[in-house]
């Protein structure tokens, strides 16, 4: 028996997440085919691909990211994932779970851009690979839909004790960001640079809504979000779609869908004259430092591709350039990378360093993103990066996640852009490019968590 | 080769042991755009005292060695590894737990010459006096990270009160003072003893 936890090395898991790669080359192109159809109210995405034994069904609620409305989006997840009326505790919806052959249910809040998106996914097993099987489908997504649509309400509000169980959940996660301190010390730079800012909104919710939020409320919110959410379902695996279509819709029915197209616009973002240094003091053992930069450039725009080489040859990568100077060169860090925030046009510089280290550490990270506007870029930095984002890309292609997510960027940029579309663009990307977007990036805010002392 | 075929969920693992001793596994996934090929050794943090090879006497290593001998293999004479897997489309890794350490790669592109570099530079130790203390810059802030994480704090707390007399109660990583330890002779006697065909399989899927 292998205990689990091992050290992972070169690669945060933080950055990991934030990875949205493709396919080509090698052996075969794999092209992902997506249909559209909207009924019902709804926008459903089938994505067929033989390549799963599973078959994964996530239903996605869009709505403007608001201070007024997070912490309740934030509690549904918690207070839904406790079952339906028809199956009214965690025991008895893992049961009907377990009798789906193991099926998984999970529900997640997140941002992207200035909107939130409430996902519900269920992984199932495809009924093709179990003898004798053949009504998978019909319970799972009326499983799905005694989930969204039939919550276990008591008259106009949820549930008391459920309500209030998860409530003190949800508190106990609000109060453990502090504790994961990468994950704070990003929270952090964000409030700091996008103050007066929709992004800077906490996708936990904030404690103190959450104390005066009452079981009705919650309810009430809900009942208006299904119906006037952004409703997109997608599909994936190796199913017939006629088959899916029917079985969908004969479900999933929404009443009094008002298609108003309140469509969260991302606001642009605005520079400060002066970069914006923030110190904050912990008591911990080694120091975050973080750089937020504004790129001005997001996931619609033509030279986003472009943007994301400059990332890649940037920070990327253990090849990159902060990988290289940071870490190898002269030892400051074990980790020291970069990432986009694709649909609000930032750039992310980080870096976990000894105390003493603030100022040097700072500088040699400055350095780089000086070195890339001045195209201090050879053309094997270039090509190698493009490779190793194409190969991302296909690798997020393998997973029925990865590319629902990715299919789901188009939704939120209102744009139309395929994966192999995504994966063309970057092999066409020129060094000129790279260094005209160079231009637009403009450094922002300095957030250092440090130790009390500083040093 | 043994073929071991799974009819129901359509798969086919292939097993071989090779004269020099090497076990590998192939799971071919034809669907699937991306390889994944992973070469460990059943070396991990609680092998701290061995007999080397060739010797007689037993000595104890410094804590931490497996893991900071995991680091130094991506280190050659003229280069870094990380650059060569890079230059071939693909991403490499590794890791160290109490029994084993493993280094990887993954890859859409160039597999050949990817299992290649993954084989060559995993029998192929380099160690410097100075790389060695390079190193302890960066694993002493991988350990400073691992510090301020509850998580792992609590799960390294309980192993410690459960166990008090083995080494799993010991940090995989070591601590900033064990690590300082450690030296080039150090890390040939851990590879020389532990880096052995017959202790290391490889699988690729």
């Amino acid at each position: 028996m292998v205990i689990n936890k091992t050290f992972i090395d070169n690669e945060k898991s933080y950055k990991l997440k934030n990875k949205l790669m493709y396919k080509i080359g090698g052996k075969c192109m794999v092209t992902i085919q997506e249909e559209v159809k909207n009924f019902n109210g709804l926008n459903v995405h089938f994505v067929p691909n033989e390549k799963f034994k599973t078959v994964h069904i996530v239903v996605k609620f869009r709505a403007p990211l608001s201070r007024e409305t997070i912490t309740k989006r934030a509690l549904l997840p918690y207070v839904l994932q406790q079952g339906p009326k028809k199956y009214p505790s965690r025991k008895e919806l893992q049961i009907v779970l377990d009798d789906l052959y193991g099926a998984v249910l999970s529900i997640d809040g997140g941002k992207k851009g200035d909107s939130h998106i409430l996902s519900f996914r269920l992984e199932v097993a495809n009924e093709k690979f179990i003898p004798n099987e053949s009504n998978i489908m019909d319970k799972a997504v009326s499983l799905l839909n005694d989930v969204i649509f039939h919550p276990n309400v008591d008259g106009k509000s949820f549930h008391d004790t459920v309500f209030n169980r998860e409530k003190e959940t949800l508190k106990q996660k609000i109060r453990s960001i502090v504790d994961d301190k990468m994950k704070y010390a990003n929270m952090r730079l964000i409030d700091e640079m996008c103050e007066g800012e929709t992004f800077k909104t906490h996708v936990s919710g904030y404690e103190e809504d959450l104390t005066s939020l009452t079981s009705q409320d919650l309810y009430q919110y809900y009942q208006d979000l299904l119906k006037n959410d952004q409703i997109d379902i997608y599909v994936l695996g190796d199913v017939e779609v006629n088959k899916m279509e029917e079985v969908i819709s004969s479900s999933f029915k929404r009443e009094g869908y008002q298609n108003d197209n309140k469509k969260a616009d991302t606001e642009q973002s605005t520079s400060k004259k002066e970069v914006k240094e923030v110190i904050e003091e912990q008591n911990i053992q080694q120091a975050k430092l973080h750089i937020g930069y504004r790129t001005n450039i997001r996931f619609q725009d033509s030279n986003y591709a472009a943007l994301q080489v400059f990332n890649g040859v940037l920070g990327g990568f253990p090849g990159s350039k902060l990988f290289i100077n940071v870490r190898e060169k002269n030892s400051l860090a074990y980790y020291a990378s970069s990432r986009l925030e694709s649909h609000k046009g930032l750039l992310l510089v980080f870096s976990g360093i000894a105390p003493k280290d603030y100022k040097k550490a700072r500088d040699i990270m400055e350095e780089q993103m000086e070195a890339m506007k001045n195209g201090d870029i050879t053309e094997n930095e270039l090509k190698e990066t493009k490779d190793l984002i194409v190969n991302s890309l296909q690798e997020t292609l393998d997973h029925p996640q990865g590319i629902i997510e990715m299919l789901y960027q188009q939704v939120i940029a209102d744009t139309q852009i395929t994966p192999n579309e995504l994966i063309e663009n970057i092999k066409k990307v020129t060094l000129e490019e790279v260094i005209e977007v160079g231009k637009s990036i403009v450094e922002d805010t300095v957030y250092l968590l440090t130790n009390e002392g500083g040093a | 080769m043994d073929k071991k075929e799974y009819s129901l969920i359509e798969e086919t693992l292939f097993h071989e042991k090779l004269q020099n001793g090497l076990d590998v596994y192939l799971l071919p996934r034809p669907q699937m755009s991306k390889t994944y090929a992973i070469f460990s050794t059943n070396y991990g943090s609680i092998d701290r005292t061995f007999v080397p090879i060739g010797e007689s006497e037993e000595i104890t290593v410094p804590d931490g060695i497996a893991h900071f001998l995991e680091h130094k293999l991506f280190e050659k004479k003229d280069r870094d590894v990380f650059a060569d897997f890079g230059k071939q489309g693909a991403s490499a890794n590794a890791y160290t737990s109490f029994t084993k350490t493993a280094y990887l790669f993954s890859a859409t592109s160039n597999i050949e010459e990817n299992v290649e570099t993954l084989l060559d530079f995993v029998q192929d130790p380099y160690f410097s006096e100075q790389s060695v203390e390079k190193e302890k810059g960066i694993i002493g802030q991988e350990i400073k990270m691992y510090d301020d994480q509850p998580d792992w704090q609590s799960f390294m707390g309980t192993l410690r009160r459960l166990f008090k007399e083995t080494p799993v109660n010991i940090d995989i990583a070591g601590t900033s003072e064990s690590i300082s330890e450690i030296t080039n002779d150090d890390l040939y006697s851990c590879y020389d003893t532990s880096y052995h065909h017959e202790n290391m399989p490889f699988f690729i899927a």
